[in-house]
């Protein structure tokens, strides 16, 4: 229906309008030169999208580090930001993954007596399993 | 069957014909209202023969998405208006015309009205798109609860049952219902870019949210796109007036007079719509940008209220 109603729009526009078309540049009001650094990057996209959604779904916190009156140090502003969803979801599914991948590990740097002793219990164990089965 | 589908053509036709003159009744009535004498009602309609017949200008690094967009947009909004009944319920396309439907094909064209904005690269673009997305972050969880709402009354998110359930001897005034309409006029003020959101009649440059979208946009791509923001506002004044003002549509069954009735009906509720919307848009001021989120976030917070209000209620009861 949709491709119907575009298709119907974008013949009777053919058909019924005006044909002329001229390329020029874009308007120039900060467009000055097509350079990438006057455009709009994933993060200036997301940043208002950041700023409303920050004190909840990001848990954002500014730490500001303000030095005394005198004080020559450096002023410091620091500005945490959480990935919610990645650490309530992904993190701990990755955090099991590692850890057991950590232990597993240990199962590579065995000795040739402890693989062929790891094949035989296994295949023992099988025949068990069959033989009980039956 | 042959009728009915004449029927559902005759509503597509309908609102295609109208939306512009709607635009025009409230730019009247705003311009009446704000002492200035106006432009005539039909100008929407001189403005998009002009703009049809204007050459179209394009960016030199536009891509086909820049030149394919408006036509999708256009027929996206398009479709999703004629799904929402006007002066008659229970059409062939009803069983479609479902709440969420309607909602996901104005989020179609949203993004790609988006994805046109930043095509050019200019930063007028890339800004319109950006608000436009953190306004849809908010105004589209907004209206799926206000759909939530209504369909938990009437246990169908079908707009013809709907319709039907408002009319019926059970719907009564209800707190939930209150709350949905009014997150649902929230978010239908957000989105069509009116005034405490977005001023539709401003090429103020900081402040600026669809207008800066579509601002490399001219001659009959703008037409387009125009006609696709009239339509939008029409389908948001056509669906209040679908389900909380349901009085006087014809179901399918009726013969031609309770159409004709229909009409008439539809015409009064639109008039009166438009005008509560410019008496409002005129009696308050735009939002700074960074503003417009509390405002979309009450919607959400009424719709989730009235969701879980009448959750409650019926588990408790």
């Amino acid at each position: 229906m949709i491709l119907i109603a575009a298709a119907t729009t974008a013949f009777v526009v053919r058909r019924f309008a005006s044909h002329a078309l001229r390329r020029s540049p874009a308007w120039d009001c900060g467009f000055p030169d097509a350079s990438p650094a006057t455009q709009y990057t994933a993060g200036s996209f997301a940043q208002p999208i950041r700023r409303v959604f920050g004190s909840v779904v990001f848990r954002a916190r500014e730490h500001v580090t303000l030095p005394k009156p005198g004080d020559t140090s450096v002023a410091r502003l620091r500005v945490d930001l959480h990935d919610t969803i990645w650490e309530a979801l992904y993190l701990p599914i990755i955090r099991g993954v590692d850890a057991m991948a950590d232990r597993l590990n240990r199962l590579q740097f065995l000795t040739i007596r402890t693989y062929l002793t790891l094949v035989f219990s296994a295949l023992v164990l099988l025949l068990i399993i069959v033989g009980t089965w039956r | 069957m042959i009728r009915e589908w004449l029927t559902q053509l005759g509503q597509a036709a309908l609102v295609l014909g109208l939306a512009p003159l709607l635009s025009g009744v409230t730019r009247k009535i705003r311009a009446r209202l704000l002492r200035r004498q106006g432009p005539s009602i039909i100008q929407p309609y001189r403005d998009l023969l002009k703009l049809i017949r204007k050459e179209t200008v394009i960016a030199e690094n536009a891509s086909w998405l820049f030149r394919a967009a408006p036509y999708v947009v256009f027929g996206t909004t398009w479709v999703a208006a004629a799904l929402v009944p006007t002066f008659a319920t229970g059409l062939p396309l009803s069983a479609s015309a479902d709440l969420i439907v309607i909602v996901a094909l104005l989020g179609t064209a949203r993004f790609l009205l988006a994805l046109a904005g930043l095509d050019v690269g200019t930063s007028f673009g890339g800004i319109g798109s950006s608000r436009e997305m953190m306004f849809a972050s908010l105004a589209e969880p907004a209206m799926l609860m206000a759909v939530f709402t209504l369909s938990l009354f009437a246990g169908s998110t079908e707009l013809s049952s709907i319709s039907a359930y408002m009319l019926g001897p059970h719907a009564g005034l209800s707190i939930s219902l209150a709350l949905a309409l009014v997150a649902l006029v929230i978010v239908s003020l957000g989105e069509n870019a009116r005034i405490p959101v977005d001023n539709p009649a401003t090429h103020l440059e900081l402040t600026m949210v669809h207008e800066a979208m579509i601002l490399e946009y001219s001659g009959r791509h703008l037409a387009v796109i125009e006609a696709a923001a009239s339509l939008k506002l029409l389908l948001y004044l056509s669906l209040i007036a679908c389900v909380f003002i349901p009085w006087g549509t014809a179901p399918s069954t009726d013969g031609t007079v309770a159409y004709a009735i229909g009409l008439g009906a539809y015409a009064v509720k639109l008039a009166g719509l438009g005008f509560l919307l410019v008496v409002f848009e005129t009696a308050i001021a735009k939002m700074r940008v960074f503003r417009v989120p509390e405002f979309l976030g009450v919607a959400l917070m009424l719709g989730l209220l009235g969701t879980i209000m009448l959750f409650v209620s019926r588990i408790s009861r």
